[in-house]
């Protein structure tokens, strides 16, 4: 086991782990952090993805380990005092959820390029996205929700 | 895999010291996009993982005279988002750009693209057809290798144990050469490759072909030059007509197999229109 | 009518838990001493298992138990229509694919449990598997069921007038095979759950994403022999499920890992696991023969229909029989001779999947249809014209808007000329297609669907609580429900509970499938409000001191009808009848009176395409539904479903197949098997309503979840074949068919 210490959601957070265990494994089984969900554990959907110093990353494939002395944001850090995250409101008001299972990676994931880029085109939401799978929404509303933000 | 240890070195100095301290089942982590998938799949079994995704020593993109000098752990990101590889060397950010996803841009490094001796890596095609030279070290010792050289097989390159890559050296495009590069996949994003490819040509004074390399990938067990095709090109001049040939001789180049992504005629098909499309650009 | 809530945009009532990642689906819940299962799916597809040891396994630290056929005290069998799947194929047997279950194991972590199934040695006969349909055809096969003759699963046939002689008064006949890959779901929450048997009752509960809990629980009854009473089955809500998780997947395992090892046990399939286990949309090889004359009326069709079932039978006769009826579709044709044919194999097992038989169905008529236009020099859309199913062919009690207006409706999104191509080497055409798929909506006798029951009760604070068989898998039934007994009950959404897909708390209703769900779920449960209305309102009518029908119901209050500003809160007859003792909860029980399938609907689907003549990419520039809804609920959860369907549609045009080779599936990962991303996807995707109210359907809905996907593929099939000239018979549309197609 090896003791690492991250900002977990603007907190900091001292933890002990495995060496061979992934971020996602972490936040899911030893913080009970279950918004981040597993789809494939290979980076093939997006699931998972949660943002590592400021960019959107497939949290089964990065060690918990690696992520010491680093920020981790998840999709339960994105609410305050029960405030919604404005992602989080546009993607309500614009039904851009169904089954909501990608929802918490789709949201992480333009988060990311609207934080960095609050302006972008219709292409650079979809390939911010494009790491994410859907297969509810034809992405129609979640790019929609994603549009509805830009500046 | 219980007794595997972490290992994040502080400098490249460091890394190169545990690297040849170890034994052969130390493995270098550098963005982990495929590391990670081998670990959880139970196909290696580390004792140790050397982390050198963060050594500043062999990230970030510099020119040093008349070439571009990637540090091996860049990730595809930084080189899509660089001004100067924009500038310089925009067929690489073509390829960078075109892999996967984003999440795995902002990890995945050109060196790990390089040494898994993937067949269909995306950025080797168009390294190789831009001649790059590789920086290999190991404690004490540095050698340079061409990456033409340093694929010797399916899955297998030129590099000893307590070796890492340590940079790619890229040849800067003179007036008078051009490069580009295309990826088939099976939908815009998220796609491993069927089949790459890129070529880099140099022009005479009269407009004809003086040299070509082009480079493909997903076409046999390595990436490779496709030397009929580049003979045929060399000393034409790059017309409507030429390119049409050039998408059939490419096929003497080619000796591909039949997977889940495509069939091994499919490829074919694929590899010839492509490389139309890809030499269309080159008409002058 | 002029409704408060109901065809609103209301905004989905677990949205803001799914967005915060609150809400718990079935891998994130956790009870203390929870352990975790593995299960050992058979290595062949088609081998006979001499021994299965499973000492080491059972010894390493860790592992709770390894269960094995031996353990199991009841028939050990499960399944749809036939229980002819074991629950763990016992040493002696022969597995029939590799989704087949050898053993499971029960262990601390699922690390351990991981490593436990690497340590049980099982010894296999392989035998050639039956890997093509072909094969199974061979007089020589070998029988993968004894009952089954021929491996043949089960026939299905329409037959009407005389086709034969219909031929000979044809000016034009036309013939097609029509080749259709199988595909997979790709829900993105792989099958999941926990399941453990409580200190109180000895109850069996299974916490799962499944879209009916009542199969399940006969199944998990029947295989380990405990009585269904014992068994508790609840959906969690689904990260889709698309027909995937219709019928029993993991349940009855995590049932015998729980039932076994006496602890309690949380099983979620890897995505490879997920893969090889779960039922697909079934592959079909589709003749079709079809017959007009000059003027364009159609006078026969002749279709055969060959598919790949599998190895067991689940859905295959309704979905086979769907495909049959689909061949004639939304046209009325005098003569026909349909016949579709399902063989056992030992390739990945098919099942349900959105459509359920018609997306196969319709590819095999529209594409035969097109080229039928073709042939005339006919317009197809004229063609089609032509031979609608219209009310004087065939009396729907439904009537179905007229398809001249869902076209005319099409027309304003894609008529007109053809866009200009946007570069050299660029083509672009358009296609259409038209659908009247026959899903069962209704709750007409057939296996475990007669009847849908609802629960509803109003407690003494005015709130109301609602007990619905049907599953939330995205749809957004939770959402339908809430506005509908808003609307009923005059009470806010907050102030609703809807608790689903419990097989003890609700009344039976049946799988979520079909696109039934809001057609029968809102159907029982309005009878079940309007029962608690009429206790309220005599109740009130006593309070206000006046005859029943002198008061109404409205937001949050009962008041006098002609004297409106006399009234008492609702919510205080809710306390009254509580303290009285009058009954506020409800079941209603919402039966068909029809003896088969309601609520028919047209469609129509239109694409618009450029493809690169040179390189055979495909570009979808629009993508277009018109869907005859009967009366929209909810607008924006109605465009989610047309979208989500019509965009599946893309990827089962241009990308999507899980080819097995002598059983063995050739995609093992999402890698393997791709579905669109948002950059595949066209951008402009459309989705329109005709509204014409249906008197059975819940406030004049019929169902809309499934439709999307019938038309869409055909269409964009289509159109690529009209952009470039040409026409495409095989799924999917690659780039290099395409560059082929142009040069041959
Ligand atoms: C979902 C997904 C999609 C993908 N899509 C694509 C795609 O479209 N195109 C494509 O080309 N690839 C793709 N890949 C493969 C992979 O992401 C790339 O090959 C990537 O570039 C690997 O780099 P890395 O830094 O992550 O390598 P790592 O996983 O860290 O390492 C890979 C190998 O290289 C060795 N290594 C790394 N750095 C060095 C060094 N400096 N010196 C010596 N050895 C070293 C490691 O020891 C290891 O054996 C995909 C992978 C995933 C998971
Ligand atoms: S679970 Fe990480 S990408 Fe699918
Ligand atoms: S909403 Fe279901 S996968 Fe995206």
């Amino acid at each position: 086991m090896q003791n690492i210490s991250f900002t977990l959601n603007d907190k900091l957070v001292k933890v002990s782990v495995e060496p061979q265990e992934t971020l996602l494994d972490m936040l899911r089984e030893r913080l009970d952090l279950t918004g981040t969900k597993k789809g494939c554990e290979k980076g093939d959907c997006g699931a998972c993805t949660v943002i590592l110093d400021g960019e959107a990353v497939n949290s089964c494939l990065v060690l918990a380990v690696q992520v010491d002395g680093k920020s981790v944001t998840t999709i339960e850090g994105l609410e305050k005092d029960g405030e919604l995250d404005p992602i989080q409101q546009a993607f309500i008001d614009k039904g851009a959820v169904q089954c909501g299972y990608c929802i918490p990676g789709m949201i992480l994931s333009s988060k990311a390029l609207l934080d960095k880029n609050p302006s972008p085109t219709e292409e650079e939401i979809r390939t911010s996205i494009s790491g994410n799978l859907c297969r509810c929404t034809g992405y129609v509303q979640i790019v929609d929700a994603i549009k509805s933000l830009v500046k | 895999m219980n007794d595997l240890t972490y290992i994040k070195p502080q400098n490249l100095q460091e890394a190169l010291a545990e690297l040849s301290k170890k034994n052969e089942a130390t493995y270098i982590l550098a963005g982990g996009t495929d590391i990670l998938i081998s670990l959880k799949e139970g196909n290696i079994k580390p004792q140790y993982l050397l982390d050198i995704s963060e050594l500043s020593e062999i990230k970030g993109i510099k020119q040093e005279g008349e070439y571009l000098v990637f540090g091996a752990a860049t990730t595809m990101q930084s080189i899509a988002e660089s001004p100067i590889v924009k500038e310089k060397l925009p067929c690489l950010v073509s390829a960078a750009i075109q892999m996967a996803s984003p999440q795995i841009r902002v990890r995945a490094t050109i060196a790990g693209n390089l040494v898994t001796g993937s067949p269909i890596a995306d950025t080797v095609p168009m390294f190789r057809a831009l001649d790059t030279v590789l920086e290999i070290q190991g404690t004490g010792k540095k050698r340079e290798v061409k990456l033409d050289d340093f694929i010797l097989g399916y899955r297998k390159v030129d590099l000893a144990a307590g070796e890492m890559v340590t940079a790619f050296k890229v040849p800067l495009l003179k007036a008078n050469q051009k490069a580009n590069f295309i990826k088939v996949g099976r939908r815009n994003a998220l796609a491993i490759s069927v089949l790459n490819m890129a070529v880099k040509l140099t022009f005479a004074a009269d407009k004809t072909v003086e040299s070509a390399r082009v480079v493909l990938g997903g076409v046999a067990a390595t990436s490779v030059r496709a030397k009929n095709l580049e003979a045929f090109l060399t000393g034409k001049k790059m017309t409507e007509e030429v390119v049409l040939e050039a998408g059939n001789v490419v096929l003497q180049d080619a000796t591909p197999i039949g997977d889940i992504r495509a069939t091994a005629e499919g490829r074919k098909v694929l590899l010839s229109s492509r490389m139309v499309r890809l030499l269309e650009e080159f008409i002058n | 009518m002029n409704e408060r809530i109901l065809g609103k945009e209301v905004k989905r009532v677990d949205a803001r838990d799914k967005v915060t990642g609150r809400l718990k689906y079935a891998g994130d819940l956790r009870v203390p001493n929870l352990h975790y299962g593995k299960v050992l799916f058979s290595a062949y597809p088609r081998a006979k298992v001499l021994s299965i040891k499973t000492d080491k396994a059972a010894a390493l630290p860790g592992v709770k138990k390894v269960i094995t056929y031996k353990d199991v005290k009841g028939p050990n069998k499960w399944g749809y229509t036939n229980k002819d799947r074991f629950l763990l194929v016992p040493e002696g047997e022969l597995t029939r694919y590799v989704g087949d279950s050898i053993a499971f194991v029960v262990a601390e972590t699922e690390k351990v449990a991981q490593e436990a199934l690497k340590l049980i040695e099982v010894e296999y006969e392989p035998l050639k598997a039956i890997g093509t349909t072909e094969e199974a055809a061979d007089p020589g096969a070998p029988l993968i069921h004894d009952y089954a003759s021929g491996n043949i699963c089960v026939v299905r046939e329409a037959v009407h007038g005389d086709v034969e002689s219909a031929f000979t008064q044809c000016d034009y006949i036309v013939e097609e095979d029509v080749d259709i890959p199988r595909i997979e779901h790709a829900f993105i929450e792989t099958e999941s759950g926990i399941a453990y048997v409580d200190g109180l009752e000895g109850i069996l509960h299974v916490y799962s994403c499944l879209q009916d809990p009542y199969y399940p629980a006969w199944d998990i009854s029947h295989a380990l022999g405990i009585p269904q009473g014992k068994v508790h089955v609840k959906a969690t809500l689904l990260g889709g499920g698309f027909g995937g998780k219709l019928d029993t997947t993991i349940q009855a395992f995590l049932a015998a890992m729980t039932y076994y090892s006496g602890v309690p046990v949380k099983l979620v399939l890897t995505r490879e696991e997920s893969i090889r286990f779960h039922n697909k949309r079934h592959p079909a090889k589709i003749h079709v023969k079809v017959g007009a004359t000059k003027d364009g009326k159609i006078l026969a069709m002749h279709g055969r229909i060959i598919t790949d079932a599998g190895p067991y039978h689940d859905r295959t006769a309704e979905v086979l029989g769907l495909m049959v009826h689909a061949l004639s579709g939304a046209y009325h044709i005098p003569n026909l001779d349909l016949k579709g044919t399902a063989y056992y194999t030992n390739n990945l097992c098919c099942g349900a999947f959105r459509g359920f038989g018609d997306p196969q169905g319709a590819l095999g008529r529209e594409l035969t249809l097109n080229s039928l236009a073709r042939t005339m020099g006919m317009d197809p859309q004229e063609l089609r014209a032509k031979n609608f199913l219209h009310d004087e062919n065939v009396i729907f009690e439904d009537r179905p808007v007229r398809l001249e207006q869902i076209k005319e409706k099409m027309d304003s999104y894609l008529g007109g000329p053809l866009p200009a191509p946007s570069g050299p080497n660029k083509v672009v055409g358009r296609g259409f297609s038209f659908d009247k798929p026959i899903f069962d909506i209704s709750s007409t006798p057939s296996l475990g669907k007669s009847g849908v029951g609802a629960a509803v009760e109003m407690f003494q604070d005015g709130s109301v609580i609602v007990h619905s068989g049907i599953t939330e898998m995205g749809q957004g039934y939770k959402t339908i429900i809430s506005q509908i007994v808003a609307e009923e009950l005059g009470v806010d959404i907050e102030e609703i509970q809807v608790d689903l897909g419990d097989n003890i708390s609700a009344p039976r209703a049946g799988r979520t499938s079909a696109s039934r769900g809001s057609f029968v779920g809102g159907n029982s449960v309005i009878l079940a409000t309007q029962k608690i209305k009429e206790t309220l309102l005599k109740r009130a009518a006593i309070e206000l001191d006046c005859n029943k029908d002198a008061v109404e119901l409205g937001y949050k209050k009962i008041y006098l009808k002609d004297m409106p500003e006399r009234s008492v809160p609702t919510k205080d007859i809710a306390m009254k009848c509580f303290q009285e003792g009058i009954k506020l909860r409800e079941e209603s029980w919402f039966k068909h009176h029809k003896p088969f399938v309601s609520g028919h609907t047209y469609t129509c689907a239109g694409a618009e395409v450029e493809v690169d003549t040179v390189t055979g990419e495909v570009t979808v520039l629009k993508l277009a539904n018109i869907h005859d809804a009967g009366k929209v609920l909810n607008p924006q959860t109605a465009r989610g479903q047309m979208y989500g369907a019509a965009l599946q549609s893309f990827g089962y045009a241009l990308m999507e197949n899980i080819p097995c080779e002598e059983g063995f599936p050739k995609a093992r990962s999402f890698s393997e098997y791709k579905i669109p991303t948002a950059l595949d996807v066209p951008s402009l995707a459309i989705a329109d309503f005709i509204e014409n109210p249906y008197p059975l359907g819940p406030y004049g809905a019929k169902g809309m979840g499934e439709h999307g996907i019938n038309g869409s593929t055909p269409a964009i099939v289509t159109a690529i074949g009209n952009a470039i000239g040409k026409k495409f018979n095989k799924l999917p549309v690659l780039q290099e068919d395409i560059v082929n197609a142009i040069k041959g």
